[in-house]
């Protein structure tokens, strides 16, 4: 596998020209696009690689995707309710869902979180498999900025398994 | 199987599902089906969203929920929303009013209004104890104005008190206090039935004195004898300055000898202790007194100032008597009724 690069991701590169690139159409496009994009690529990447390892790398994706959230958005938080507010308040505003906490324990560092109206996955077919890998990396990368620690981060309910809401539980590890 | 048959079976089954449903006390599985997998399977689902609901009523929300499916579904986002509200409330709880609801219909607009409400009462009551505090602080630095402003008041109340009692010079009563302070003395001595002294002091060859060294000198002189007088005072008796080099003294619960001992102490602690002029010489100053006495009897005949004016009389006799006698000296008044005048 080559480690040659071509990208690393920057917010400058896809979002600094949005008001001369789109005058007519804006900032915005419909959610099947966005997916359409998500599940085709997922349907490459296991082809070739596998579902797990598609997992995987939709999850460092996310990952990156949530470091990148943070380091926009949250830098001027000082404590976690501060935190939970601004991606609410950011989940909302750009349309990713509907962000929620259940319950957070500050001495072990567990959470347990939810979107509801997830962009991934919500009025997805009920598959029987937990889909928003991606979201449980996003939600990954900003705890781990903000926290410093690492985390791991599941789904434990999900659109397409039948649930209403999708639910994550993130534990710090380590 | 025939068409009874299948009918029969399915209204069983059908049964079953509706006590799983309805009843308080949950069903057993119906022999027939004790080993159907698919039955038990159902039915074991059904007890299990029982639970579930039964848990959620109670308030427990920390139920796992293990069923799949839609239904299972609007239960876990029901948890999962109660579950957040909570958390919401906790947030509240600690301070945090920014805190909004959108989801949960009537709960959310009433949370959210309660929440607005419950930041402008917060900050209403802080207000009104940030304004009590400062009232309180005011009102303190106030009352401490207040109290330096009567402390200072009484001072000068004192002083002014004292001005107008004493004679500016000599310190001693002046004549007004001195009569006043007299007639209460007087009356009370008379209660006791004890007699009085009165007596007058002139300083000898003052009018010399004053011509020799000035009147600087002649204050002071004044100044000293009223000193002198003062040190050889009992405490019940009072001095005042009559005029001019004259003083006038009451001697109270003192009959005649004792009013005469009393003058005399006063006549030997003049001569005894010579005056210090501005240069440094010294000069001995002598005074002549005249006592009278005022026996206690007389009270019930006579007013105060009446008494008073008779003594001061008889002292003044006195008085002249002493100057005539050579001067230095105490002379006093023969017993003499008022009446005898
Ligand atoms: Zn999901």
């Amino acid at each position: 596998m080559t480690t040659e690069r071509k990208y690393t991701f920057s917010w400058s590169t896809i979002g600094d020209q949005l008001a001369i690139a789109r005058p007519s159409l804006g900032a915005t496009t419909r959610v099947e696009v966005y997916r359409l994009l998500q599940y085709t690529l997922r349907d490459i990447l296991e082809e070739d690689y596998g579902h797990q390892k598609t997992d995987e790398i939709f999850r460092r994706a996310g990952a990156v995707a949530g470091r990148e959230f943070f380091n926009k958005f949250c830098t001027d938080v000082e404590d976690i309710p501060g935190l939970v507010m601004v991606i609410e308040n950011k989940f909302r505003d750009l349309g990713m869902g509907l962000f929620r906490v259940e319950s957070i324990n500050l001495e072990d560092l567990c959470f347990t979180l939810n979107v509801e109206e997830d962009l991934d996955c919500s009025g997805l077919p009920d598959t029987n498999e937990q889909i928003c890998v991606y979201d449980e990396g996003f939600i990954q990368g900003i705890l781990e900025s903000f926290t410093g620690k690492k985390f791991e981060v599941r789904e434990i309910d999900c659109w397409c398994t039948g649930a209403r809401t999708c639910r994550f539980s993130a534990n710090a590890v380590g | 199987m025939n068409g009874n048959n299948r009918t029969e079976i399915a209204h069983m089954v059908l049964g079953h599902a509706e006590q799983l449903l309805e009843t308080a006390k949950p069903p057993q599985i119906p022999e027939e089906f004790a080993e159907d997998e698919k039955f038990v399977q159902f039915h074991e689902k059904m007890m299990n969203l029982r639970e579930v609901m039964a848990s959620f009523a109670r308030g427990d929300l920390s139920q796992q929920i293990a069923l799949r499916g839609v239904v299972a579904g609007f239960c876990k986002a029901l948890q999962a929303n109660l579950r957040h509200m909570a958390w919401k409330v906790q947030q509240v709880e600690r301070g945090d009013y920014a805190q909004r609801m959108d989801f949960m219909g009537d709960f959310s607009s009433s949370f959210n209004k309660m929440v607005v409400q419950l930041e402008t009462t917060i900050q209403a009551l802080q207000q009104k104890e940030e304004a009590l505090t400062n009232l309180a602080v005011s009102l303190q630095e106030e009352v401490k104005r207040r109290s330096e402003t009567l402390q200072k008041l009484k001072k000068s109340e004192a002083e002014f008190k004292y001005l107008a009692q004493h004679d500016p010079l000599t310190g001693v009563f002046n004549r007004r206090s001195f009569f006043s302070m007299a007639k209460e003395k007087l009356e009370n001595s008379f209660s006791l039935r004890k007699g009085c002294c009165f007596c007058l002091l002139d300083i000898d060859y003052f009018k010399v004195f004053n011509d020799t060294y000035g009147h600087v000198e002649g204050d002071s002189a004044l100044k000293f004898v009223a000193e002198q007088a003062q040190l050889s005072l009992r405490k019940s008796d009072i001095m005042g300055r009559y005029g001019g080099e004259e003083f006038i003294f009451l001697f109270c619960n003192a009959d005649l000898s004792q009013g005469y001992v009393a003058a005399e102490r006063i006549r030997a602690a003049i001569e005894n202790s010579p005056l210090k002029l501005e240069d440094g010489r010294e000069v001995t100053l002598h005074a002549s007194l005249g006592v009278a006495v005022l026996l206690d009897s007389w009270a019930d005949m006579y007013s105060c100032s009446e008494l008073q004016d008779h003594a001061i009389k008889l002292a003044d006799a006195a008085l002249y008597a002493a100057k005539a006698e050579g001067r230095n000296k105490v002379c006093v008044a023969p017993l003499k009724n008022i009446c005898d005048n």
